[in-house]
Parts: C-alpha cells; structure tokens; sequence
C-alpha cells in the first residue's frame, strides 16, 4: 500500500501532466524545426500559448459546443487520474476514449462545415486508433496478469515487442501529426473539430487534448518499469525522447498520407502487431510453443 | 413470506396482464384503454418491486409441477390451439415455410404428449435472474404501454393493438417464471404470436409482409426449441430447467439439445443470420420496436442461453461457437451501424449488437463474463427503450426518422434531445451500466485474443455510429435563434423521463443490483468475482471507480443545467463563403457494399450456425 506522501506525490505529478506534455511539444516544435533548417520557437512556447488562451474571453457560437469540451476535458483529465494513480489501466483508456466522443460531439454541435469535418476526420482517427489502444492494454493486462497499473511490474516491453511499437503510430496519429489529404482550406482543416473554439474555449479544447496524449504516453510507458527509481526515470524519459524523434521524423518524410490509408494501415499492420504479440504469448504461455 | 402472497404476486405478473388484454378488447375507445392500461401499469411495476424484494430477501421461490398439474394440462391444451393458430395463420398469410414450421411444432409437441414427459420438479421456480427478468419487462413494458396511449392516437384497432401488447407482458413474465421447458415453450410461442399481430398492425401490404417474414423465422426457432425439449427428455430424462445436467458432465450427442435451444435462442435475439425479421419489424408502429427491442420478445432468447449457461459451460467447442457467433454478430451490426442513416435502422442494428454482445458472454463462460451479460442485459433494455421511444416522439414531432432530419433538433425538441443524450449517454458514457459491463467484459476476454479483436473493433464503431447520430441532433447555430418553448406531450414527457429515472437509479444502485440479483445467479455456476468496495466496483485484476464516477456525472449534469451568464456568440467560420452552410455526415460504404457484406455475413453465419449444430454429432461420431 502507497503511503500518504506517495499518493500525494502522484497528484502532483497528475496536476504537472499538461505542463510535461507542453514541454514535449514545445521539444517536438524545435525538433520539427531542426529538421526543417529553421531555429524554432522555445521549448516552452506551447505552454505559453496555452496560458495565453486560457486568459482570453473568446466567444462561443452555442452553449452545447462549450459544455461537450468542458466534458472532454473532465473526461481525460479522469482518465489521467485513474492511471497515474496505478489504477485500473483499462478505465483510464475507456474514460479517455469517451473523452473524445465528447471532443467530436463538441466539433458537431455548431453547423459548420470545417467543424464537421474535422469531427468526422477525428471519427475516423477514433476507429483507426482505440482499437490498437484497447488491445495493447489487453496485452498488457495479460502479460502481467493483472489490469492495474501498479501491478504491471517489469520491462513489459521484452515480452510484447510488437504491442509497444505499435504505440508509435498511434502516437503519431494522436499527435495530429498524420498529414492532411485535403489540400484546399488546409489550414481550417486542419484545426479539425477545435475550429469553431477561441479563447478560453481552445484553450480547454487543447488541455483536454494533452491529457489524452498523457494518458496515451502514459500507457506506454507502462512496458518499460524497472525496480530502481533513478534508472526507471532515465528509462521512461528516453523512451519519450525516443518517440517524440520517431514522429518528427516520420512527420517530416511522408506527406500526403491520406486518412483512409492511415485507417488501412493501423487497422491491419498495427492491431495484426498486437494481435501476433499477443496469440504468440498465448501459446508460449499454454506450452504450444518453447 | 406467506405463500398465498407468493402465489399472488407472481400469478398476478402472468395473469393480470392478460385479463386486462382481454378487457381491453372490448373497451375499445382509446381513453377507456389508457386508464386500464394505466392502471395495470402502476399495479404491475408495484408487485414486480415487492416480488423482487421477496425474492432478494428471501431466495428463490419454487412451486412444485405435481401441485400444479392442472395448469399443465391448461397449457398443453392453450399449447395445441395455440399451434394450430399457427397453422390457420399460415394458411392465411399463404406462407408454406410458417406452415410447415407450425406442423412441425404440433407433430413434435404431439410425440412428446403421447411418450410422457417426467413430472418430478418443480414447474415453477422464480429467482434472482427470473425476478430481474420480470423487473425489466414489467416496469420498462408498462412504460412503452402507457406512451403507446399517446403514440396510438393516429392509429386504428386501439383494443385489439393494447390486448396485444399486455398479452405479450403476460407471456413474457410467464416465460421466465418457468422451469418446465413445456412452460416456457408454450409462453415463448405465445410471444410469437403477439410479435406476428403487433408487426402486422398497421394492416399495410409492407407490414403484413414483415409479420410473416417475423413468423416465418421465430417458428422456425420454435421448431428448434421443440426439437430441444424433445431431446432433453430423451437424453437427459427431465424437461425442467434446474435439472439440467451441468456441461462438464455431458458430450457428444447429449449436446444436440443445447446445440438446438441456442440456435432458436439466436432466432428470438435475432442475431445474425437470423436478423431479417427483427429489421423488417421497423414497419410496425415505434411502441412495438420499443417492446420488441428492450422489455420483451429479444431478451427471451439471451435470458434462455443465460439459463442453459450451466450446462454450456464446459462443453468446448459448442460454447465456443456461441462466443465467436456473438462476438461477429456484435462486430458486423456495429459496422453495419455506421452505414445506416434511418434512426430506427440504426437502433435496431445496436439492439442485435448488443445482444450479441450478451451471447458472446454465456459463450465465454467465465464469472465476469456471466456478469457482464448480466448487467448488459438490463442497462441495454433501459436505453434502448428510451431511446425509442425518443425516436417515437421525434417522428410525430417532425415526422421523420431520418437522422439527418434531426439536425438542430436541439433547438426545436428540446426534452426529447436531452432524452437522446441521457439515452446514448446510457450506453456510452460512464458511469452508466453499459459503460461498466464494457468494461467488465474487456477484462474478461484479455485471454482470449480472437474475441478481444472482434471486440475493440466492435466498441469502436459503437461510438462512431453514437456519435454521427448525437452529434446531428445536437448541430446548432448560435444560442439567439434558438430555444423555443417545447411542445413535447404531456404523456412523452412523462414517460421519457420515468425511464431516464430508472436508467439512473439502476445506474446508482449497481452496487445492490450486483450483490442482490446477478452474483446470487452467477454463483450458480462460478464464484461472483466482481464485487462492490471502497470506490467502486471491484475483480480479481481490476477496479471501476463508480462512485467517482458518478459524482463526477453529476457534476457535469449540474454544469450542463447551470445558466449562467450567456457566453457572447459569435457565427461560425465559413471561410468567406455566406451564412448558407450545410453540413453533411458520413457513411462511409456504399448500399452495394453493405448488401455485399450482408450476404457474406449471412452465409459464414449461416455456416457457424450449421457447425453449431453439428458439432455434437461430429463429437459422437469421432467419440
């Protein structure tokens, strides 16, 4: 059992979620701009922005777009709670994943064609993606034998492999890194379902967004655990670094990937890496195999 | 407890229903009917409740078949009439196949009248599954019949359309009282039957068509169930329910008859291929597709595999094929889902999704799963009811039921989107049952990768199709032209937010609802894992935060009631383009593609089916 001050240092790291993940992105933005030849903003640039928005008014186009976001945001923000406290894993990714429900039901609830399309691109990421999540946490309830996060002991990645990789193209998706296939209006497309939001309300809009993309990292990182602290740290900070590079990257090298093909693509390689993970563990554990 | 109460209240559950029906039909002017509707309503949700509470408190209530053996012979003589309506009907409608179907039932029926069946158990035994079962088909029932008051203003034969619905109350109840399998097969023709009459009501060439489309399939099942009890008294030496033998203890062809029960359970629950009828159903009046798909009818097919789970269980591959064919039904209706863009269509290809979903948990077998099923059950009845009803309202209000009509209807049905929202926010969104018994069952499949993959790919096109539709109602301009007063009728009003009360209350006490009713059932077979503690909901390798849950809901709800100050608007962004935008929807397949990918479901389906069946036979064979 986890002690009052443990239980309060994990609060404290769930407040400090938004902040982590703005500094990641802040990184990922120079990264990108490293790439590109440029300088780049500062690494905490994106947390600016953010404070920026949250002390702008805005304004609103219906009353129904700003309380779906400020669902979106409990939501995900739940969803953070549950598995930073070493909860049940599987709550926290369902919970995050009717966080973005809520996100789409937001972006559908003003007549706007860009909002609508961006709902329904968001839709389509959400088939494309929430599969592979769930199986991956499957997975990992399975290798461990158990759905909570405390109890996922070990480098989980040694026995699922496949199921870890397959997080980056998720990653990549949920980063909203995927480029366009739209070339027209490519700006208003790409704010997606955040288009009709302004001020305030982006602002609760994208702090949703970063604790879904803590909950998804955070899922993650449960494959990589060791037992000494300092090493666990340094572990799981690499393997961030490690994919936020991979998405630049891959970012930056295909351009006009299309969302259909993004959908093919995470739906057969992705769930079918898992999947393989997975039944190959199945039969190692039933002595079929080894 | 007194054993006369007893005896009255579940009697009262099976007879006060049908006398009422009977009343009805000679009522027949529409205000006469729904104040003996309303009444029969009230008196049914109060002594389902006291039933309920007897039966929580003190355990199961069993009335032995000798003591009772001329209500067996009632029945064996309302049975043969019963199929020889069948036969008349058939001949009517000119339908061969219900012909043959219904002939078959009689010569089989006939055969086992003529062998002798054995008369030592008990004919009726009422327990936590039974007393749930008649909790969800008595309040939830008699909330679709009092709305259908309303609804069935603008249609004709108001006494033989109520007699009808409240007949199939009756049968429902007595169906899940029943322990003797010639019981239950006599109350589950008899919902057959109320399905044919309701199906075909509006007398239009369409309906009557669907109805014998619906006979035609649910006779067959009927055929199969027959064949079923036959063979469980010819294997097994019992007809009654409790004295099945468990799984572990039978194979080979002792399994036919298990075999033949699931399938005629997956003709009731329409799962696929069996779901013609159920889509064809939609032609009926939306009171019907409410009963039809939440309180009755499709819930007798899943509360039967949940009867024979403790003899399924451990019967290998036959379980299997029950898993696999629900999980796939679960998968494609939930795809198929996504394509549709009438409202009805779209519900009603959840309701064999659902379904499937509770199939796959007695196929699975284990605790969770058990509980999952369970707890699906309920929570799919009461959403799904509301959710009807909601699209019943809708239609009258603006005469359509297409989804892309309902845009804005926020604005303009005000109540009836909230009802929308609580509806979908029951089957998607946490705290809600639904929401939990996903989780329960995902946790219940980790070790087994091919159900998981049907499964998440499942859940995701759930909350696509949830989603385009919500999302639609809820697709509004700026707050200045919106909110007129709302003209929902007094009796929707009413009804939408009963039902939404139940959902919630059921939500609040899931904890009770667990330790009353599903784990006592579930302990039949397995020790109930899940259990309620500290913050929620709680297994061996998981934990569900309900209470947390459920603040955090209430919350929000207080946040979405909350007026405050009126944010300032602005109109939305249309890039230069002028103030006349329309918005469309997705739905991403072709008709051409969806019917090809019916076909192919229908035949490998239909293929599982066959195997299903043969499997035991193989099983002898190769023993």
């Amino acid at each position: 059992m986890s002690s009052m001050f443990e239980q309060a240092a994990l609060l404290a790291l769930w407040a400090a979620v938004p902040l982590l993940v703005g500094v990641l992105l802040g990184l990922d933005r120079v990264l990108t701009a490293r790439l590109q030849g440029r300088r780049g903003p500062s690494v905490l640039q994106s947390l600016r922005d953010l404070t920026k928005l949250l002390h702008k008014k805005g304004s609103y186009v219906n009353r129904s777009q700003v309380l779906f976001a400020y669902g979106a945001l409990a939501l995900q923000a739940a969803a953070a709670l549950v598995l930073i406290m070493g909860s049940d894993v599987l709550t926290a990714f369902l919970l995050s994943g009717v966080g973005c429900f809520l996100m789409v039901m937001a972006a559908l609830s003003v007549r706007s064609p860009y909002s609508h399309l961006g709902a329904q691109r968001e839709l389509v990421q959400m088939m494309a993606t929430e599969p592979v999540v769930m199986m991956v946490v499957l997975s990992l309830a399975y290798a461990s034998g158990s759905f909570l996060g405390a109890e996922m002991e070990g480098m989980l990645v040694l026995a699922l492999p496949l199921a870890a990789a397959a997080m980056v193209p998720v990653l990549l998706i949920r980063l909203e890194k995927s480029p366009y296939d739209i070339a027209t209006a490519h700006s208003e497309i790409v704010s997606g379902p955040y288009v009709e939001f302004s001020g305030r309300g982006l602002g609760i809009t994208k702090l949703a967004h970063w604790f879904e993309l803590g909950v998804m990292f955070g899922i993650l990182l449960l494959f990589f655990r060791l037992s000494d602290p300092a090493l666990d740290l340094v572990v799981k900070g690499l393997v961030v670094l490690a994919v936020v590079l991979t998405t630049a990257v891959i970012d930056n090298t295909t351009a006009r990937l299309t969302r259909w093909r993004m959908l093919r693509f995470s739906l057969t390689l992705c769930l079918g890496a898992v999947m393989l993970n997975l039944i190959v563990l199945y039969l190692v554990d039933s002595g079929v195999i080894l | 407890m007194d054993e006369p109460i007893v005896d009255l209240l579940v009697g009262f559950l099976v007879v006060a229903p049908v006398a009422v029906a009977l009343f009805c039909l000679f009522l027949r002017k529409l205000p006469a009917i729904g104040k003996a509707v309303g009444a029969v309503s009230v008196l049914m949700t109060m002594f389902a409740m006291a039933l309920l509470t007897i039966v929580v408190t003190a355990g199961p209530i069993v009335r032995e078949a000798h003591d009772l053996a001329s209500i067996t012979t009632a029945i064996t003589v309302l049975d043969l009439a019963l199929m020889l309506t069948f036969v008349y009907i058939s001949w009517k409608a000119k339908s061969a196949l219900a012909g043959v179907f219904a002939a078959l039932q009689l010569i089989v029926l006939a055969t086992m009248e003529i062998g002798g069946v054995s008369e030592h158990g008990a004919a009726i035994y009422v327990d936590q599954l039974s007393v749930m079962m008649a909790f969800v088909t008595s309040v939830i029932g008699s909330i679709i019949c009092v709305y259908a008051v309303r609804y069935m203003a603008h249609y004709e034969g108001h006494g033989r359309f109520f007699a009808v619905m409240l007949l199939f109350l009756g049968a429902m109840n007595g169906a899940v009282f029943s322990n003797n399998l010639l019981w239950l097969f006599f109350f589950w023709e008899v919902t057959t039957l109320c399905s044919y009459l309701l199906i075909g009501h509006a007398g239009t060439m369409e309906a009557r068509r669907s109805a014998v489309t619906a006979a035609e399939y649910t006779l067959g099942g009927g055929v199969s169930l027959a064949v079923g009890i036959m063979l469980c008294e010819h294997h097994f030496g019992t007809v009654f329910l409790d004295q099945l033998p468990s799984g572990a203890a039978i194979g080979g062809l002792a399994l036919l008859p298990l075999a033949l029960m699931a399938v005629a359970a997956f003709t009731k629950s329409a799962q696929i291929p069996f779901q013609k009828w159920l889509l064809g159903a939609m032609v009926a009046p939306t009171p019907v597709s409410a009963l039809l798909h939440s309180a009755t009818m499709v819930n007798l097919g899943v509360y039967l595999l949940l009867r024979l789970a403790p003899s399924l269980q451990g019967s290998g591959a036959l379980s299997g094929m029950v898993a696999l064919a629900g999980v796939a039904s679960f998968l494609i209706t939930a795809v198929l889902a996504m394509t549709q863009s009438n409202a009805k269509r779209v519900l009603a290809y959840s309701t064999i999704s659902n379904l499937g979903l509770i199939v796959a948990c007695v196929g699975l077998g284990t605790s969770m799963a058990m509980t999952a099923g369970m707890l699906l059950l309920v929570f799919h009845a009461i959403s799904k009811a509301l959710l009807f009803m909601s699209v019943g309202a809708i239609k009258e209000g603006t005469g359509s039921e297409d989804i892309d009509a309902m845009e804005g209807l926020r604005d303009r049905m005000p109540l009836v989107s909230g009802a929308v929202l609580v509806g979908v926010s029951m089957m998607v969104m946490p705290p809600f049952g639904m929401f939990a018994s996903k989780w329960l069952l995902s946790e219940a499949v980790a070790s087994h990768p091919l159900m998981a993959l049907f499964l998440v790919l499942g859940f995701g096109a759930t909350l696509v199709y949830y989603a385009k539709w919500l999302g639609r109602i809820f697709t509004g301009g700026t707050d200045r032209d919106a909110l007129c007063r709302d003209g929902t009728p007094r009796t929707y009003a009413a009804t939408l937010m009963a039902t939404a009360v139940v959902g919630i209350l059921a939500t609040g006490l899931m904890g009770q609802l667990l330790e009353g009713l599903i784990n006592p059932y579930v302990s039949k077979v397995f020790d109930p894992v899940l259990q309620t503690g500290g913050w929620g909901l709680s297994t061996t390798v998981g934990l569900f935060p309900l209470v947390a849950l459920i603040v955090l809901a209430s919350l929000l709800s207080v946040a979405a009631l909350y007026r405050g100050r009126a944010p300032p608007t602005s109109e939305v962004y249309t890039c230069g383009e002028g103030s006349e935008v329309q918005v469309g929807t997705f739905y991403y397949w072709t008709e051409a593609r969806v019917a090809r990918l019916m076909r192919t479901a229908n035949m490998l389906m239909a293929l599982l089916v066959i195997a299903l069946v043969f499997a035991p036979v193989i099983q002898e064979v190769a023993a």
